[in-house]
């Protein structure tokens, strides 16, 4: 039971059944999850952003170096014209983070690692961008699946490689995260029931693998953070500035 | 073993057997990840050799292509995986 | 020998129950995704709200502030700076300008000295010169006096001596004549 890799994923129910309808809304460990990291990204920033002291102290210096590098981000990637989606992509950059991190404590869930998840998010995000491109330029978004500078002979071809792209972007960007955070944890678990099973003689061999394992997952944890909200940006500078 | 028996049995193959084998091969997506994440960290050290002022602005241009080149080859891993698990 | 068939085992053990319980991906179960993506979006709403709402325009009003004060304090920095600069200046112009009043001074004193000094050097020259003019008059009236002094003395001497001589006494105005007459192939060479 306990070396099944795939055990550290299972979601159950915490509390009462809530039921809405047919639609089972209970509360479950993944929820319990996300919302230890909402809460944590909260009292981190609570309290990085309690003193207002012109010396920063180390919390306070942490969240500010977070938010320049999100604003800095923004502004290389979408421009200056994507300062109102600030707050979303903050938000989004601090809640994958935060899901990535606590997930690599031991015991703990990563919300992070469900298809479902990231799949919500990237659709939102998605349908967002599209609402967005649509509003800013009408029915000239769509010339976002014409490239220019291409031959009139290619154009039909690579218009429906534009189109299956473009559709096609919610699907990648959701997976990338769930397949890293999931094939992270499944080796993770691999290598340690490798040490139990090969015990004191054999185990010291994957516990240090193991370890170097935790360091890789703990990068993997910040970097697809980090793709996941460039990726927005960047999906959300097309619908902004088109063609530039 | 599993694997030999199941074969052995009918001279068919048997469903859990070639969802093994085709796990297996799945997984071979993985070997063009690594290759490409070769390329990318070995191109970006070849340019940061020849020109280290360019490397620090290029640095998340590598973390995304890093990103993006090992996400192909987990999307091979999510296929055998779901090979295996889901049906 | 003895220890890889344990260690063989134990890899097989491990094998058969690593997917052996309960198989397949939780992830792919579809009990639970409505509850995941509405405590998912419900989650996120909130903490979009609170973050948007409060965190970030503290954390924004923080850095503005900062960078506000650091901008005041160098301003006041750079006019204090200009004040010196100025105050700098000031006193350079000053120690300029009373270099130049005392090497006027200088000059003036310089002028004032040189102008006495000719002054009094001329006025002397001028005595010197008074000087010089009296005492040559005062040699030559001498030197007339004296020749005519010698000639009598002379005359006087030269009739004794004839007179000692000849014990005759000569007349006086033939000697006179012969003693001019010697004396002015003589007596201008020693006067």
């Amino acid at each position: 039971m306990a070396a099944n890799p795939m055990h550290q994923f299972q979601v159950y129910r915490l509390g009462p059944e809530i039921k809405l309808g047919n639609v089972d809304l209970s509360f479950t460990n993944a929820s319990l999850f996300m919302l230890i990291s909402a809460l944590s990204i909260c009292i981190f920033l609570y309290f990085g952003s309690k003193q207002k002291s012109i010396i920063p102290g180390r919390l306070q210096l942490i969240a500010e170096l977070f938010y320049n590098f999100i604003a800095k981000m923004i502004n290389d990637t979408a421009g200056s014209k994507a300062k109102p989606y600030f707050p979303f992509i903050f938000t989004l950059f601090m809640f994958v983070l935060l899901c990535n991190m606590i997930g690599m404590l031991p015991y703990s869930f990563t919300v992070t690692s469900h298809i479902i998840v990231t799949l919500v998010m990237a659709l939102f995000i998605f349908i967002a961008v599209t609402i967005i491109g649509f509003f800013k330029h009408g029915l000239k978004y769509l010339s976002i699946f014409v490239p220019k500078g291409v031959p009139v002979v290619l154009l039909p071809l690579i218009t429906v490689i534009e189109i299956i792209s473009y559709l096609s972007r919610p699907v990648s960007l959701s997976v990338r995260l769930f397949a890293n955070m999931m094939a992270g944890h499944t080796m993770l678990k691999v290598f340690g029931s490798f040490v139990i099973s090969l015990g004191l003689l054999g185990g010291w061999l994957p516990l240090s693998f193991s370890v170097a394992l935790t360091g890789l997952e703990i990068l993997v944890a910040f970097l697809q953070a980090y793709v996941f909200a460039i990726l927005t940006c960047i999906y959300l500078n097309d619908a902004l500035n088109l063609h530039h | 073993m599993h694997l030999i028996f199941t074969i052995k049995k009918g001279g068919k193959m048997e469903l859990e057997a070639a969802k093994m084998i085709g796990a297996g091969l799945a997984a071979i997506a993985l070997a063009g990840a690594g290759v490409g994440i070769g390329i990318i960290f070995g191109n970006y050290l070849s340019g940061a050799m020849r020109n280290p002022s360019a490397a620090q602005k290029q640095f998340p241009n590598l973390l995304l292509g890093f990103a993006l080149a090992e996400a192909t080859g987990l999307f091979g891993l999510v296929v055998a995986l779901i090979i295996l698990f889901a049906f | 020998m003895k220890l890889k068939i344990p260690f063989v085992i134990f890899i097989l053990w491990t094998e058969t129950n690593l997917f052996a319980a309960e198989a397949g991906m939780p992830q792919l179960d579809s009990k639970y995704w409505y509850s995941q993506s509405f405590w998912l979006i419900l989650i996120f709403l909130v903490l979009y709200l609170s973050l948007s709402k409060f965190f970030i325009p503290k954390i924004k009003d923080n850095l503005d502030d900062r960078e506000k004060k650091i901008n005041e304090n160098l301003d006041e920095a750079k006019k204090f700076s200009e004040l010196a600069e100025r105050k700098n200046l000031d006193y350079e112009n000053e120690i300029t300008n009373a270099k130049k009043e005392v090497i006027k001074i200088i000059n003036d004193s310089k002028k004032q000295l040189d102008k006495s000094i000719n002054q009094k050097k001329e006025q002397f020259e001028k005595e010197l010169e008074k000087e010089i003019k009296k005492a040559e008059k005062e040699i030559f009236e001498l030197k007339n006096n004296s020749s005519d002094s010698i000639k009598t003395i002379a005359e006087e001497i030269s009739s004794k001596v004839i007179q000692d001589i000849t014990g005759e006494k000569l007349n006086s105005s033939s000697i006179k004549a012969s003693v001019t007459e010697i004396a002015k192939n003589k007596v201008g060479k020693y006067l």
